[in-house]
Parts: C-alpha cells; structure tokens; sequence
C-alpha cells in the first residue's frame, strides 16, 4: 500500500468537521471582553495585598536592626568608658610610683 | 503578526479556526469542539506575547490546541483504549467512513497525533515535530508505525488500496 493511496482513502472518507457557530469570533472575542474586568480586578486585588504585605514587612524589618544597634552602640560605649577609667587609673598610679 | 484589535482578531480566526477545529475534532470529537475551539484561542490571545514569530502562526496555534486536546484529555481520563472499536464492529456493516472512524480509535494517542497532523492537516514532518515538540526521528517513526497498524486493520475489513 503506498503512502498517497492510504492518505487519499484517509482523507477521502474521512468525518466532515461540523460547521462552527455563525459568529463564533465575536462570541469568542466578547467573552474575552468579559474576562478582562474580573481579571483586572483580581490582578488590582493580589498586587495590593502583596504591597501592603512588603510595606509591612518592611516596617518591621527596619524596625528590629534599629533597636540592636542603639543598644549595641551604649554597650560599646560603656565597655570604652570602663576601658578608658581602667587606663587612666593604671596611668596615674604609675605616675604615683614613679614620682 | 497577532491581532489586538476586535477586528483582526476575527481575521485572525477566520484565517486558522479550520486548522484548529480540524485537529481538535479528529482527536477529541464533536461534543465538545465549540468550548475547546474558544479555549484554544482565548489562550493564544492571552499568551500573543509569547509568540515570537520563530515559526509560523500556525503552527504556534495547532501546538496550542494540541495542549488543549491534551488537557481536557488528562481532566476528563479518556486516552484511547485501542481494540475495543474494532472487535465491536460487525464485519460487514461499517462504511468506509465508520472504518476511517475506528482506525483513529484504534490507534494510540501518540500515533494518532501525528496521523492527523500528516495525513489529514498536510503538515511536514519539521512542523509535526515543532508541534509535538518532538524529534523529526520520533515522528517518523511514530507514523510509520502507525501506517503499519492502519494496514493491517484495513486488511482485516477487506479493504485494499
């Protein structure tokens, strides 16, 4: 059986295709029209919420590292105030001994 | 080369909604032609931005619609179930149009793809290939395969070519 005759029985008796729907484009088309609004405002919905979600997060993100590092700012100024008592008392009894 | 406008969106579907509804029907049938048709082209309206015009319009919208056919497939679990339409058939009474019928029904999804893709929509095997996303080795085989399959079923109606 060569390949053309099979393709021509195939196509020879093949199903005819139903007709499609007279206005089937614009039925299709005006479909899509309605979608849009609902899809707009669903995408108006997610990107708010998402915004407000970073907002958030933000807010406290940048909130946290701030109280560390005033806190760790008045350790490390104490610990240089300790160190500084500690090298200016070595420093005068020295100077006493000596002297 | 895809339309944004009411207008050309309805040349854009005179121009492929053969093509699409062919395809669609050889391998999902009629009841549900309209929905999948519409399906198939609200997709390539949404995603025209993907289209990068590498390969031919049609092209892109037959590979749509084949992952349409696909989809519904998978959702509804109706692959093919090969032997059951030919041991059904009485030998005698079937049309030559019912024997076409039950060779597609016959064959596996696989074979059955590329059989409408070459024989009834006339594409080349390159294209096949882009559609399918598949070897051109793959698809010959696959069809010669199934050319095989589609001879003996018809020997055994008595059918000569």
């Amino acid at each position: 059986m060569s390949d053309d005759s099979l393709k021509n029985y195939l196509r020879k008796n093949a199903q005819e295709i139903p007709e499609a729907r007279p206005q089937e484009a614009v039925r299709i088309w005006n479909r899509m029209q309605q979608m849009q609004p609902v899809k707009s405002a669903w995408r108006w919905w997610v990107s708010s919420v998402m915004t407000a979600a970073a907002a958030l997060i933000a807010f406290v993100y940048l909130r946290q590292p701030q109280k560390i590092e005033s806190l760790e700012e008045e350790h490390l100024y104490r610990e240089w105030t300790e160190m500084v008592q500690e090298v200016d008392a070595d420093f005068e009894q020295e100077y006493v001994s000596t002297f | 080369m895809i339309p944004n406008r009411a207008a050309d969106f309805e040349k854009f579907y005179e121009a492929h909604a053969d093509k699409v509804r062919g395809l669609l029907f050889r391998l999902v049938g009629s009841e549900v032609l309209s929905d999948l048709t519409q399906e198939v082209f609200m997709k390539a309206w949404q995603h025209r931005d993907d289209f990068r015009g590498e390969s031919h319009a049609s092209t892109w919208l037959y590979r749509v619609a084949y992952n349409c056919a696909i989809d519904f497939l998978r959702k509804a679990g109706e692959r093919s179930a090969p032997g059951k339409f030919w041991q059904n058939s009485l030998e005698k009474e079937v049309s030559h149009r019912q024997i076409v019928e039950m060779l597609l029904l016959e064959l596996s999804w696989d074979h059955r793809t590329v059989v409408v893709l070459y024989y009834f929509e006339e594409r080349p095997v390159r294209e096949i290939g882009e559609i399918l996303s598949i070897a051109e080795g793959t698809v010959k085989s696959r069809l010669s395969q199934a050319r095989q399959k589609m001879t003996e079923l018809l020997k055994m109606k008595g059918v000569e070519l």
